[in-house]
């Protein structure tokens, strides 16, 4: 017997076609978010646009919380004791895993900064915009951020890929062919920030709401540092001297103001990267950037010493900076000022005839009442320098204090190193006077140095007035200490983990590429590593 | 039979959120009573998906067995001119015992068939914001803002921080395979035969990107091809017409997954890295299975009289790790990690066995893996060795006096030599083989007679159930069965498969039942 089952069915006979109707059911913009196609129109746009690229130094691979790490603590002037070994052997120049956390953050958050300068620099040429002179500035903004990434990656991991056009999933920014590229490009995106004297792009200064943006004296401040460090000494005076020449610029009358949020952007200040407590937002710093990301520095919690509510105290202090401070007493007699604005420490732990200082409280606390005699806690010194103990008890993921970046005492030290090595020692030796007045010291005499010895009384006077400012580790690279093994042996003197230092290669003077972007965008490790 | 179909599927989100409303015992629960700022987030968004389909099946004289089906997909998911996909499937089976030339032979072959199929699928799920609807648009953050000013407002600051996922379309899975089925003596004993072939093409994976291209994000892409080929066996027994009735079902299935192609755009290989406690753990890559470890090599312990000065690891000390130096380049670092292990179990098997005698019923189930590798994330974490808080309570670390070949040395937290215990060796990866009892039933019906007394009762059966009763493995973590378990196309998932850290564990239950029939 035979059976049939036949069901059969046919598609409709639009089957291949899609009607218009059709197509319009599929089609679903986004009404959330702008198209990228719909923005970069208008002189708001250029200006939210460029809004971002400060943002991007606020972030966690960036000024928020782990350039502190690389420069304060991998320098012999800060160490870290964190239970976090992997933490604590970044800073000793042991490094086994390349996509190490903070090494992968500072990577990743300064090259998505670079992508939004790059959008900026893109796209704005192209807005109609009726105000000039603003386009102009926000181009020059944007270069200028740039470049201040750029100036962090080169002097972290030297040889980084230089991605200068707005980012493509099939295009891969291609690595530096040496370190040398990348400051050029860095002198190039300055002097563009510059523009000409003439016409210069940027502004000396800003009222209002435009309070923190990049200035024409940051950009040459930014462009003297670049060349300071590849010992171009007339291109780095000629910068500073128009920053000094500018009238623009003072020290604060009191050192510690420039620590402090209640004087933030002040008459010292070059550029600063903006923090506020305006969103609490804890340990969360990691999340992608939206209305609730929190605006807050995270050092002071890592940084901070010892104590309940206090800080994790990832960070330390090498003692022989105190001595540092200790040599020299003020024209009143006192210990220098600066000491106790730099760090916590216990003053029965260091042999000197100098009078005790009054501020010596820990966050309201006896030194000796916090850390009892003879434990272990008494015989560390902490960071005081960006802490908030000077209007709060406690320490939390959102200090509001801003990061100075480029403040007027190191364009006078900077400038005096410059023209000391130009030969011109009795001229350096004033600008130096100035930070040295405002600090309490007696001034230095002209007629008692010579080139070599006023290299060396600059050495000391950075110690005193940069201590845990990020500074430290360019100038170990500028001075050479990090290239030969006899300067790296006084370097360990000072602090212990510049025994792990290899100068073989220049390899510990470098990071190692993060890994992840070797294998991924092919780069060219390091050497050594 | 033929259809269309429409979804439309549409979201609204709003929140607001607030803190600091006191300390009770009365709350004010108005939303702005609380002392902090508020934040308030809020979305909206829509998918639409759009298919028509039809099938045809015919059936000759339970001979011959026909059927195919075809169906084509629009999703509002993917950019205009990748949105529509064709998939296609059919069957064929041939029941060779209905044949009259076959009639002679029933006696012995009560059941013989053959068959064959091919199927496509389409796959259009992606994850992401706004439910993954609009990954391929590039668009703006609204939010990326910045204090300015004295009083440090904030300045709106918008711009791309995420590349979109601009060249995705519909992934196709299709899976081919032939079998034969045999049923002997009546059926009692049954035999199943296949050889199956799954691929896997245009993958939508959203793998790590260079860091350098500064994408907050991870954009979708069509890059790759994988392939699952295997042979399924399954024989079974079944004793029905005696009082002492059982069966016996055993079955077998080989997985053997590789990733036939990763190629980007350009046709350059690709590699896909995934990261566990910060340490990269897999790389997938062509030529490998997917989710494949790529782990330093654990070569022991390093031991007192070793010379460990002319070793790769010149400053390691006795207790140390010692690990493979792959590339002879007297350094321990990134070039001497490897492809190692296995992820996916080369042999699955099962085991059911049933039995009934008079009112008393059994039933049991084994299940079990072997020949794969499990990544003990989780241990990482206990067994690191420079981890003061946390270790296991049966740790045995080496000392001098007790020089273990297995386990390091404990260093102090913070120490130097805490980088040499804790780099992602193939000291965690474990054998991920197991045999379990995943269920065991004892039953017993209470004879009819036994009841008569109770007016309406009509069957009393109990129950005793046990799940998950025993595992025999080595594996030292939880379970090694729900490792690498997670929400289905989950990239950690597909990529991870073979890593845990800390998957919750499947449970252990026995249940008591009693069931009454009225």
């Amino acid at each position: 017997m035979k059976r049939y089952t036949l069901r059969l069915a046919l598609l409709a006979a639009g089957l291949a076609l899609t009607t218009a109707c059709e197509k319009n059911l599929l089609d679903q913009p986004n009404p959330n978010e702008t198209l990228t196609g719909n923005y970069w129109l208008t002189s708001t746009d250029a200006l939210t646009g460029v809004n971002t690229t400060y943002g991007g130094l606020q972030q966690l691979g960036a000024y928020k919380r782990w350039l502190s790490f690389a420069y304060d603590l991998r320098d012999d002037e800060g160490f870290s004791n964190s239970p976090w070994s992997e933490l604590a052997n970044f800073t000793k120049f042991i490094q086994t895993n390349y996509n190490f956390e903070p090494s992968r953050d500072i990577w990743r958050d300064h090259y998505r900064t670079i992508w939004r300068a790059n959008q900026v620099l893109a796209n704005v040429p192209n807005i109609t915009m009726t105000d000039a002179q603003l386009k102009q500035r926000i181009l020059a903004e944007a270069y200028f951020i740039r470049a201040l990434c750029y100036f962090n990656l080169a002097s972290l991991y030297g040889r980084v890929p230089l991605a200068l056009q707005p980012s493509d999933l099939n295009v891969t920014p291609p690595q530096a062919t040496d370190e040398a590229q990348v400051w050029t490009q860095i002198y190039a995106d300055l002097q563009a920030a510059i523009g000409t004297d003439a016409a210069p792009n940027l502004p000396v200064s800003y009222t209002g709401s435009d309070l923190g943006r990049v200035t024409l004296g940051a950009a040459r401040a930014l462009l003297g540092k670049a060349y300071m460090q590849n010992r171009r000494w007339t291109d780095a005076s000629a910068q500073f001297q128009r920053v000094i020449g500018s009238g623009v610029y003072s020290l604060t009358a009191n050192y510690r103001d420039n620590f402090r949020h209640t004087s933030e952007n002040n008459s010292e200040s070059i550029f600063e990267v903006q923090f506020s407590d305006l969103k609490l937002a804890g340990n969360n710093g990691d999340i992608a950037e939206d209305a609730n990301t929190s605006e807050g520095n995270n050092r002071p919690q890592f940084f901070g010493p010892p104590g309940e509510g206090l800080g994790y105290t990832d960070a330390e202090v090498r003692p022989w900076v105190v001595t540092e401070f200790l040599q020299e007493p003020t024209t009143t007699g006192a210990r220098d000022p600066r000491l106790a604005a730099t760090v916590f420490y216990n003053r029965q732990q260091f042999t000197t005839a100098l009078p005790v200082d009054a501020d010596t409280l820990v966050y309201g606390t006896g030194f000796l009442t916090r850390y009892k005699r003879g434990t272990a806690n008494s015989q560390r010194v902490y960071w005081r320098k960006y802490q908030t103990d000077y209007y709060r008890p406690s320490e939390n993921f959102d200090s509001p204090i801003n990061h100075r970046v480029i403040r007027y005492a190191d364009v006078l030290l900077l400038q005096a190193e410059a023209l000391n090595e130009q030969g011109q020692t009795a001229t350096a030796v004033p600008l130096i006077n100035q930070v040295r007045t405002r600090a309490g010291l007696a001034p230095l005499v002209a007629g008692n140095f010579t080139q070599e010895t006023l290299r060396t009384q600059l050495m000391h006077e950075r110690v005193t007035e940069f201590t845990g400012e990020g500074l430290r580790w360019f100038d170990l690279r500028r001075w050479g200490l990090l290239d030969n093994q006899a300067t790296l042996n006084q370097l360990s003197a000072h602090d212990p983990d510049f025994t792990n230092f290899v100068v073989a290669q220049n390899k510990s003077r470098l990071l190692p590429l993060v890994q992840q972007d070797v294998d991924l965008a092919r780069l060219q490790q390091n050497p050594g590593w | 039979m033929a259809g269309y179909s429409v979804q439309r599927q549409h979201n609204e989100f709003t929140r607001g959120l607030n803190n600091g409303y006191g300390t009770g015992p009365n709350y004010n629960w108005q939303l702005s009573a609380g002392s902090t700022s508020p934040q308030v987030s809020g979305n909206d968004y829509t998918w639409t998906k759009q298919s028509y389909f039809g099938q045809l099946t015919y059936d000759y004289n339970q001979r011959y067995l026909l059927t195919a089906a075809i169906r084509r997909d629009g999703s509002s998911r993917f950019p205009t001119n990748d949105r529509w996909g064709t998939f296609w499937a059919t069957s064929l089976g041939w029941r060779i015992s209905q044949e009259e030339f076959f009639t002679g032979l029933t006696d012995r072959i009560s059941t013989m068939k053959l068959r064959a199929s091919y199927g496509a699928l389409g796959n259009d799920f992606i994850r992401g914001p706004y439910g993954g609807s609009y990954r391929y648009q590039p668009t703006i953050n609204p939010n990326v803002n910045y204090p300015l000013g004295p009083d440090q407002n904030l300045a709106n600051g918008q711009i791309q921080t995420q590349l979109p996922s601009a060249n995705i379309a519909w992934e196709d899975r299709r899976t081919i395979n032939g079998g034969v089925d045999f049923g002997f003596l009546q059926d009692r004993i049954t035999l199943s035969a296949e050889y199956y072939v799954s691929q896997t093409r245009n993958a939508l994976i959203d793998p790590e990107i260079a860091l350098v291209l500064g994408s907050a994000g991870l954009p979708y892409q069509r890059l790759g091809q994988l392939e699952n080929r295997g042979f399924e066996l399954s024989l079974g027994y079944n004793e029905t017409e005696k009082p002492f009735k059982y069966s016996i079902t055993g079955n077998l299935t080989t997985l053997r997954n590789e990733v036939t192609r990763l190629r980007d755009a350009s046709g350059q290989p690709v590699s896909f890295l995934t990261y566990s406690n910060n340490f990269e753990v897999t790389r997938t890559e062509e030529n490998y299975e997917i989710g494949s470890f790529y782990l330093y090599q654990f070569d022991g312990i390093f031991q007192q009289g070793d010379n460990i000065a002319s070793s790769a690891q010149p400053t390691a000390q006795p207790g140390d790790v010692r690990y493979k130096d792959l590339n002879g380049d007297g350094l321990i670092n990134e070039s001497d990690r490897a492809h190692v292990g296995r992820v996916y179990p080369k042999l699955q098997y099962g085991l059911n066995l049933t039995a009934g005698y008079g009112n008393f019923d059994l039933a049991a189930f084994f299940q079990g893996v072997t020949g794969n590798d499990v990544l003990n994330a989780t241990r990482w974490w206990l067994d690191r060795m420079d981890e003061n808080t946390n270790y296991r309570r049966d740790l045995n670390p080496w000392t001098p006096q007790n020089p273990s070949g297995t386990t390091p040395r404990p260093v102090f937290a913070g120490a130097s030599a805490g980088n040499n215990s804790r780099l992602n060796s193939t000291r965690f990866l474990e054998s991920g083989a197991y045999l379990r009892l995943r269920n065991l039933q004892l039953g017993y019906n209470i004879p009819k007679e036994a009841l008569a007394w109770a007016n309406g009762l009509g069957s009393v059966r109990v129950t005793l159930t046990g799940q998950n009763v025993f595992t025999i493995t080595r594996y030292k973590g939880y379970d090694p069965e729900t490792v690498g378990s997670g929400t289905l196309n989950e990239r950690s998932n597909t990529l991870m498969r073979g890593v845990d850290e800390g998957s919750y564990p499947n449970i252990r239950t026995f249940t008591l039942g009693l069931q009454v029939g009225f």
